[in-house]
C-alpha cells in the first residue's frame, strides 16, 4: 500500500460547527487509478489537500510509502514533488509568460540544474500532448483543454509518483474529457503513476477506475471497486451523487423483467449485455 | 408567437494582437448566424469547446456586440448603445461558476442586488426577492451565508438574482458543469419550472444533452457557425454527424442507435431511458415472434 488515511479528522470548519473530514480511513496501492467522489462540501478538497501536506489533520494521519507524512522529521518538502496536485481551475496555477516557462517552474524549484529542467519541461509537454508551436504563447491565450494540459505537465515535470487531479475535465466538452482522462490512463500504465481522480462525473469515474472511495459530509461512505459502488444507486442517490446513466438503463430493463447484468457504465457494453440478453 | 430573440447574419471578429499590440490575425468567433427565439421557449445551445457558443449567447444580452448583422432581443437593437441596460434587463445571464457571481454576504441581499441596480423601489425589491427565491425553492435559506450552500443551491440563489430583475429570457452558460449530480438536477429542475410556469424563455447552454431532451429547440454551433437546429428529436437523430463534431447524445439515443444498428429493428431516435425499455420491447416482440 502507497498511501494509507489512518483515523483521519480535520475539524475546521466552525461556522457550520462539524467536522470537514471526520474520522476517515483508506488505502491506496501502487499504481491504482482511485476515485473520490462525493457532493460539494464533502470534504474530497480537503482530503487531497491532506495526501501532500497542505493541511495538516486534527487527529489521524497520513502513511506515505510506510512513513507517517506528520512526523515531525518527515521531509515534507520532497512529499510535495512525490504527489503532484492538479487544481481544479487552470488559471490559478498558471502564470509564466509562456507555456515552457510555466512547465519549467516546478522543477526549477526542486533545484535541478537548467539542462536537467529543461529537460523535464520537454519530456511533460511531450507527454500530456501540447505541439511545440504552442511552447512558447502565454498560457492563457490556450483553450480550456489545452490550459489543462499544461497544469498536468507542470506538475509531472516534477515526475510525481502520485497525481491528484481535482475536477480535471470540469467544464470541457466530451472530446477534451476524453483526451485528459486518456493522458490519466497513459501515465498509469506507461509509468505507473498512481492517479487520484476527484470528479462529479459517475461515468468517467466508472470507466477510468480501479477502485472509488465515495464521501459524504466529511465521512467515508464507500469503498470498494466500480461494480461494488454503483451497485449501491439508493446510497449514492441519498448521497447527492448517482449513478452512470447507461447503468440505470440497465436497472430499468432488469426492474421490466429482463435478466440483464447491471454491472454497465457505457453505451458499448450496454448493447453488448443487451445483445446477449436478447440472443441476436 | 412573438419573436424574443431575433438574429441577422451575425458576426463577430476577434483581433489577435502581438506584444506590441500589432494585429496578428483576425479570426471569426461567429459567422454569419441567423437564429430567431420565440417568446416562451426553452432553447439549448450546443457544440464543443471554441465552437462560438458562448460568443453567440454573449451577444443575447449586449455583453457582446456583433461586428457584422444586427441582434435584437425583445425588438430593441443590442448595438444601441443607450439601450444597453433595457437589453440586460430582458436577458439575463448565469454562468458556469456559482463563486464569481455571488457578491452579497446573506442570500437576500444577493438576490436584491440586480433590482438595486435598476432603482427600483427597496419595499418593491423585498417582495420581489421573495418570489425570486420561492420560485427557486429557495426561500428557506434567504437568511443564509451563501458561501455555506451547496454549489446547487448558489447556481440557483444566482439564477433567482436574475429572476428578480423580471426579464424576458435567462440566458445560462453551462450552469450546471461545476456541479455534483444532485446540484446538476436541482438547478434543472429550476430552469424547466421557471419556463413551464413562469413562461420565462430560457436558453441553455451545456454539454450535458440529457439535460435538453425537453427543450424546445437546439442549435448546433461548429467552428463558429450554426451548423444544425431543430427539436430534440429532429438534432438527437443525426448520431453520427454529432459525433464527428466532438458531441454526444443522450446514452438512450447512442445505446438505442447502436442496437438499431446491430440489428434490432427499433424506432429512431429514442430519446429517455423510459422510450428505449420500451422500444425494446416492442422490437423483441416483432424480430422474436
Amino acid at each position: 500500500m502507497l498511501l494509507i488515511a489512518d483515523h483521519l479528522s480535520y475539524k475546521y470548519d466552525k461556522l457550520n460547527k462539524k467536522n470537514v473530514l471526520d474520522d476517515v480511513s483508506f488505502s491506496i496501492n501502487k499504481g491504482e487509478i482511485v476515485s473520490i467522489i462525493g457532493h460539494t462540501g464533502s470534504g474530497k478538497s480537503t482530503l487531497i489537500e491532506h495526501f501532500n501536506a497542505l493541511n495538516t489533520p486534527t487527529e489521524g494521519t497520513i502513511y506515505y510509502d510506510g512513513k507517517d507524512i506528520f512526523e515531525k522529521d518527515y521531509d515534507r518538502k520532497a512529499l510535495r514533488a512525490k504527489i503532484g496536485l492538479v487544481f481544479q481551475y487552470p488559471d490559478h496555477q498558471l502564470f509564466e509568460e509562456t507555456v515552457y516557462k510555466d512547465v519549467c517552474f516546478g522543477p526549477t524549484n526542486l533545484g535541478l540544474d537548467k539542462k536537467e529542467v529543461e529537460l523535464r519541461a520537454y519530456e511533460a509537454l511531450k507527454k500530456v500532448g501540447v505541439e511545440d508551436d504552442l511552447f512558447f504563447t502565454s498560457p492563457f491565450e490556450l483553450s480550456g483543454g489545452q490550459k489543462k494540459k499544461v497544469t498536468i505537465a507542470g506538475v509531472l515535470a516534477m515526475k510525481p509518483e502520485v497525481l491528484v487531479l481535482d475536477e480535471p475535465t470540469a467544464g470541457l466538452d466530451p472530446k477534451w474529457r476524453e483526451e485528459i482522462l486518456n493522458i490519466a490512463k497513459r501515465l498509469r500504465d506507461e509509468d505507473g503513476v498512481t492517479i487520484i481522480l476527484v470528479s462529479h462525473s459517475m461515468e468517467d469515474v466508472a470507466r477510468y477506475s480501479d477502485h472509488i472511495i465515495v464521501m459524504d459530509h466529511g465521512k467515508k461512505l464507500l469503498d470498494g471497486t466500480v461494480d461494488e459502488v454503483f451497485e449501491q444507486a439508493e446510497i449514492l442517490r441519498e448521497a447527492s451523487l448517482d449513478i452512470p446513466e447507461s447503468t440505470a438503463i440497465m436497472r430499468l430493463l432488469r426492474k421490466e423483467g429482463y435478466r440483464v447484468n447491471t454491472a454497465v457504465y457505457d453505451a458499448d457494453s450496454a448493447v453488448r449485455e443487451i445483445r446477449r440478453t436478447l440472443r441476436f | 408567437m412573438n419573436k424574443l430573440v431575433k438574429t441577422q447574419d451575425v458576426t463577430y471578429e476577434y483581433v489577435r494582437r502581438d506584444d506590441d499590440g500589432n494585429v496578428e490575425n483576425i479570426v471569426n468567433a461567429i459567422e454569419g448566424i441567423n437564429i430567431s427565439i420565440e417568446e416562451g421557449q426553452m432553447v439549448a445551445i450546443i457544440g464543443h469547446n471554441g465552437s462560438g457558443k458562448s460568443t453567440l449567447a454573449k451577444h443575447l444580452n449586449a455583453l457582446l456586440t456583433p461586428t457584422e448583422g444586427t441582434v435584437w432581443v425583445d425588438g430593441i437593437d443590442t448595438s444601441n448603445e443607450e439601450k444597453v441596460w433595457d437589453v440586460r434587463q430582458k436577458a439575463g445571464m448565469v454562468f458556469q461558476n456559482p463563486d464569481n457571481q455571488i457578491v452579497g454576504q446573506v442570500v437576500e441581499e444577493d438576490v436584491g442586488f440586480g433590482c438595486e441596480n435598476l432603482g427600483i423601489k427597496t419595499e418593491e425589491i423585498w417582495e420581489r426577492v421573495a418570489d425570486a427565491l420561492k420560485s427557486v425553492d429557495m426561500y428557506e435559506y434567504r437568511n443564509a451565508s451563501p458561501n455555506r450552500l451547496s454549489g446547487g443551491q448558489k447556481q440557483r440563489v444566482s439564477i433567482a438574482g436574475i429572476i428578480a430583475m423580471k426579464p424576458k429570457c435567462i440566458i445560462l452558460d453551462e450552469p450546471t458543469a461545476m456541479l455534483d449530480p444532485r446540484g446538476r438536477k436541482e438547478v434543472i429542475n429550476a430552469i424547466i419550472r421557471l419556463n413551464k410556469e413562469e413562461k420565462v424563455t430560457i436558453i441553455l447552454i451545456t454539454h450535458n444533452m440529457e439535460e435538453i431532451i425537453g427543450a424546445d429547440k437546439i442549435f448546433v454551433m461548429d467552428k463558429g457557425k450554426l451548423v444544425m437546429e431543430g427539436s430534440p428529436r429532429e438534432v438527437f437523430g443525426k448520431v453520427e454527424e454529432l459525433t464527428e463534431m466532438g458531441l454526444t447524445v443522450p446514452e438512450a439515443t447512442l445505446i438505442g442507435k447502436k442496437l438499431y444498428d446491430s440489428g434490432l429493428p427499433i424506432s429512431l431516435p429514442v430519446l429517455t431511458k423510459e422510450e428505449l425499455v420500451s422500444e425494446i420491447g416492442r422490437a423483441r416482440l416483432s424480430k422474436f415472434r
